[in-house]
């Protein structure tokens, strides 16, 4: 959820093809299988239901939430490695969904997979011009990454504002955007941790429900709201668990990957997230 | 004490060691930090809660972690405490471990 970013926004080329060389096989060490890097769902779940079963559970709600169904083209604003598309085309019929990401190991990894209904552009939201309009949006643990602390708020609210225009344009004034962010909870952005600002998020701010709501409006109308900071809380315990486990078993060698750092963050999120500083929104915005 | 052996505290050991924890980060006697107070009434950022669940981890020579909602969940220290105690527990009898 994190790490790509502070690579993406800070590294050279090579420093990021380095990172990334190894990232793929360090990141499956402790990830899903489903190479999902956001927050799972236990909504509907048993409490121990494990990590895999949480992910299916995540990505089926967005499928639900935007009304994913036989023959629909949808979008995924900052796809990753490609596992909600995957599960769009298996399990709800999509009949092509395209992915946008700024990692070039994603987009190798995503075009990999053989399926002709499923493509990755390498490609900012903001420079996007779809060639034809979706009938649906879905954007997981992307939202975090689009504003800068170095912006005013007005100037943070036009920014998810272009975003939501965007949206709206790419289907045509008509469809659903499922949105999955981590949004600022008791914590606000001025009294933000350096913890949070300089380890954490290098580079973003995170939104508030406020600036969410401000920027879409009379874009989308909000049809489904959620806070599930738990889920995260939840999701970061047990990716720290299984790294530690990776440790272990060999799999992942700490003399290479910063595994202690890793956990450091993953477990401070966590906290982050228990004492509800920061929390999960999970929102359903529907054109009408 | 083996180096591998997990640290068998018993709740009332993992509540002091808390409480002294707490003590030393918010700078006040450790008679001051009630053992009925929630973690979370201590302003304790979650950087520094993390580095006290760590140590305490360290200290009890544990394998794995933790779950963070031990500490921060429970209603009062103490709580915490008999939770962490028995989660000790659990991973010792997993290790195969004996009582010291
Ligand atoms: C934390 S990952 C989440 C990936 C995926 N949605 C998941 O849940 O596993 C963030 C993703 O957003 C992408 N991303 C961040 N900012 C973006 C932007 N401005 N435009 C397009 N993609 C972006 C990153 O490249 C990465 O793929």
């Amino acid at each position: 959820m994190i790490q790509d970013e502070q690579i993406e926004f800070g590294g050279s080329a090579a420093a990021i093809r380095h990172h990334y060389d190894v990232g793929n096989d360090f990141y499956s060490a402790w990830l899903d299988p489903s190479m999902t890097y956001s927050s799972a769902m236990w909504d509907g779940l048993p409490k121990d239901a494990p990590l895999e079963e949480a992910q299916q559970r995540k990505l089926d709600y967005h499928a639900e939430s935007v009304g994913a169904g036989e023959g629909m083209r949808i979008l995924d604003v900052g796809c990753g490695w490609g596992g909600m598309m995957r599960n769009l085309r298996r399990r709800h019929g999509a009949a092509e969904c395209v992915g946008l990401t700024l990692s070039e190991e994603q987009l190798a990894y995503i075009e990999q997979s053989g399926d002709p209904g499923i493509g990755a552009v390498l490609s900012n939201w903001h420079d996007y011009r779809p060639d034809r309009p979706f009938d649906a949006i879905i954007s997981v643990g992307a939202f975090e990454h689009f504003a800068h602390p170095q912006q005013s708020v007005d100037e943070r609210r036009g920014v998810y504002r272009e975003f939501f225009q965007a949206c709206r344009d790419w289907m045509e004034g008509k469809g659903r955007l499922s949105l999955q962010t981590i949004a600022y909870g008791r914590m606000s952005p001025e009294d933000a941790n350096p913890f949070i600002a300089n380890e954490i998020f290098p580079a973003a701010e995170l939104p508030t429900l406020e600036d969410i709501v401000v920027a879409c409006k009379g874009l989308f109308r909000v049809e489904r709201l959620r806070d599930d900071g738990l889920d995260y809380a939840r999701t970061c315990e047990m990716w720290s668990n299984r790294l530690r486990g990776a440790v272990r078993s060999g799999v992942v060698d700490p003399a290479i990957h910063p595994v202690e750092k890793y956990s450091r963050y993953l477990r401070m999120s966590a906290a982050g997230f228990r004492m509800r500083k920061i929390g999960l929104l999970r929102i359903a915005f529907a054109t009408e | 004490m083996n180096s591998d052996l997990i640290r068998q505290a018993s709740a009332e050991e993992i509540e002091s060691w808390i409480i002294a924890r707490i003590a030393e980060i918010v700078n006040v006697a450790p008679a001051a930090v009630s053992p009925d107070a929630p973690f979370d009434s201590f302003g304790i950022d979650s950087a520094k809660a993390i580095s006290l669940m760590v140590e305490l981890e360290n200290w009890l020579n544990l394998p794995d972690e933790l779950p963070l909602e031990l500490l921060f969940e429970a209603e009062a220290i103490r709580d915490a405490a008999t939770g962490i105690a028995a989660a000790v527990s659990d991973m010792a009898a997993q290790q195969g471990g004996v009582r010291p």
